[in-house]
């Protein structure tokens, strides 16, 4: 009998499987439309609609993962992961947006009990219809037992999407080969919805780098400004918005390394300031902190920036939630109106995600 | 003479049985080994016994496997193969391959370090049934089942979702298994033979309940000391899955090669 060789096994697996170990995709290839369960009838939109954008964190709520917290924990149990999902569908709920875009979801991961997240929320939420694109998906992650993987973005709506296009982020620049095989993919997730009385009104979901010490951060916002000003140029309607890991301009603080350091770790020991902690430091190349200047020049925000740097209630992300929130990292922008006053920051979400959600109101064309 | 000749070829072939053939209910004549590159070390304790283990395997997962033959009632050879695996120390080191003092201790982790490995061990039990088709095919059936010790306390959620390693680990989630199988060895020529054959798993009550493999192998005998093996195997299996649905099949397909060597 040959029940003994689990290890050989996986050694082979990896040198040979014909299965993909790591899913690649093309530039731009056509995202995952979901439905509703039960579908709710879509309400004929008046004259504005209710727009949000969060990070869900993958269901854990604050629980203490070891890639972003100093956690210790890679794998959680489905009744954590469902009372997390419950929590942020009770949030929905109460704030009842028409659409949402949302980062950091799971399906089909180990890490999360395998519990596809889109259609959970579909199914949990009144919203009917979603769009789903993959920035990390592979058979197995060698690397702290994360196993099986598969998170992206969402494009949740009321109303039908009619189509969905997830288009390709530049790859980070500062890792080796084989960490970069095994490492994310993030995108730009377009979405055409179908509102009634509305034409080519369009939807797009971005999740940028956190971590890269290079420019690249750079190219996933030009990307996203690019994917953005294409259909503005076109004549057609957009509401956009994302968790884009870039502070504000004109933020007055862009140094979070201490204040994010885990036990153990040391930073700014070198006599030009450095070492810095990836993902808490925004300064690492020229215009990094101004990196979302062509957004608020070109477009309108929820938030807009005047309030977003000048009090604290904007700030959407804290590490861990001991800290309350002290960073803005989330944003929505449209070509449309946004109704005066209606952007609001939920930062009574602390133990919900690491994020904060932002809706707001936009009058349709 | 007639009768004479078939005869003798039935000795001869009975007389090989057994050799270069680990799945089927022939054991190795007395004294032989046989080993390869990946499978296992093999030993004829006695003509009706076999001992054999896992060498690579052996260092973090302690093993050992007897086949006792115990009829052989017209062209039927019925054996029992029992197996003990010790998978601790191999569990352990996949949560930290480079060892926990060593740069990212957590590089190439299959299982998360959180988990605690108890010391849990498996006992596999099958019953073997092996009978020549004509002069140059022996067809083997075989059905088995499983059970593990010592593993109530190993977390649902360490699993290794991966083919061939989820399904031979499922015992220790899921405390026992069953395990079908059937194999068909022919000789094509000469120096030329092939394998093929096909095992089912199940496990009742576990998400991923179910594995099909099928193995085609071709093997060149270079002489009765040497032999070359090339193929590959197919596995169909349900993986664990969540909301909306319990289960994920998944298709894999493997090459395989093998070199084994023999010694009387």
């Amino acid at each position: 009998m040959r029940q003994g060789k689990p290890f050989l096994y996986i050694m082979a697996l990896f040198l040979f499987s014909c299965d993909p170990l790591v899913t690649t995709f093309d530039d731009v290839e056509d995202a995952v439309l979901y439905e509703a369960k039960n579908s709710t009838t879509a309400p004929v939109p008046g004259a504005t609609i209710k727009i949000m954008t969060w990070n869900i964190r993958f269901g854990i709520g604050r629980l203490p993962f070891f890639g972003d917290s100093c956690g210790e924990r890679s794998i959680f149990t489905e009744s954590e992961v469902m009372d997390a999902l419950e929590s942020i569908a009770n949030k929905i709920n109460e704030l009842d947006p028409d659409i949402i875009v949302m980062q950091e979801v799971d399906r089909e991961s180990k890490r999360t009990a395998y519990i596809d997240q889109v259609q959970w929320l579909l199914d949990n939420t009144d919203l009917n219809y979603g769009a789903y694109a993959s920035m990390w998906q592979a058979q197995v992650i060698p690397s702290d037992g994360i196993g099986r993987i598969d998170a992206g973005n969402a494009v949740f709506s009321k109303w039908d999407i009619e189509s969905a296009e997830r288009i390709q982020l530049p790859l980070r620049g500062d890792q080796d080969a084989l960490t970069l095989l095994f490492y994310l993919r993030r995108n730009v997730l377009k979405t055409k919805i179908t509102i009634p009385g509305q034409d080519d009104f369009y939807v797009v979901n971005t999740h940028s780098t956190a971590f890269a010490t290079d420019d690249t951060k750079q190219k996933h916002i030009d990307k996203f400004v690019e994917t953005l000003d294409d259909i503005d140029v076109a004549g057609y309607s957009f509401i956009s918005g994302g968790d884009l890991n870039s502070i504000p301009p004109g933020a007055e603080v862009y140094d979070f390394c201490l204040k994010d350091v885990c036990p153990g770790n040391e930073y700014h020991t070198d006599s030009d300031g450095g070492p810095h902690r990836e993902g808490s430091y925004f300064n690492n190349f020229d215009n990094e902190r101004s990196l979302l200047e062509p957004l608020y020049n070109s477009y309108n925000p929820a938030i807009t920036l005047i309030e977003a740097i000048a009090t604290d209630g904007h700030l959407t992300h804290s590490t861990a939630s001991e800290n309350p929130w002290d960073r803005k990292l989330d944003y929505l922008f449209t070509n449309l109106a946004v109704v005066e006053n209606s952007g609001q920051t939920h930062q009574n979400t602390l133990m919900l995600s690491d994020h904060a959600p932002i809706t707001a109101t936009v009058t349709l064309p | 003479m007639r009768k004479l000749i078939p005869a003798l070829l039935m000795t001869v072939m009975l007389g090989q049985q057994g050799l270069w053939q680990p799945g089927t209910a022939y054991t190795l004549p007395e004294g032989r080994w046989e080993y390869g590159l990946f499978q296992p070390v093999r030993w004829g304790q006695s003509e009706k016994r076999e001992i054999s283990f896992f060498k690579l395997s052996s260092l973090l997962m302690p093993n050992i496997t007897m086949k006792q033959r115990w009829l052989q009632k017209g062209e039927w050879a019925i054996s029992t193969v029992h197996s003990f695996y010790y998978p601790t120390p191999l569990l352990k080191k996949l949560q930290s391959p480079l060892g926990m003092d060593i740069g990212g201790p957590n590089m190439f982790a299959l299982i998360s370090p959180e988990f605690e490995i108890p010391h849990m061990f498996s006992l596999w039990n099958t019953i073997v049934a092996s009978k020549p088709l004509d002069r140059d095919r022996i067809f083997t059936g075989k059905a088995g089942f499983a059970i593990a010790l010592g593993a109530a306390d190993l977390a649902e959620e360490s699993t290794i979702d991966l083919p061939l390693v989820y399904h031979r680990l499922a015992v220790f989630y899921n405390g026992w298994l069953l395990r079908f199988g059937a194999d068909l060895n022919s000789r094509m020529k000469k120096n030329l033979t092939y394998l093929v054959d096909g095992d089912l798993f199940l496990i009742p009550g576990m998400k991923g309940f179910m594995a099909l493999e099928h193995k085609s192998v071709v093997t060149w005998e270079k002489s009765p000391r040497f032999h070359i093996s090339f193929g590959y195997k197919l596995i169909y299996g349900l993986y664990p899955d969540g909301y909306p649905n319990e289960h994920m099949a998944q298709l894999h397909i493997l090459p395989l090669l093998d070199l084994q060597w023999a010694r009387d």
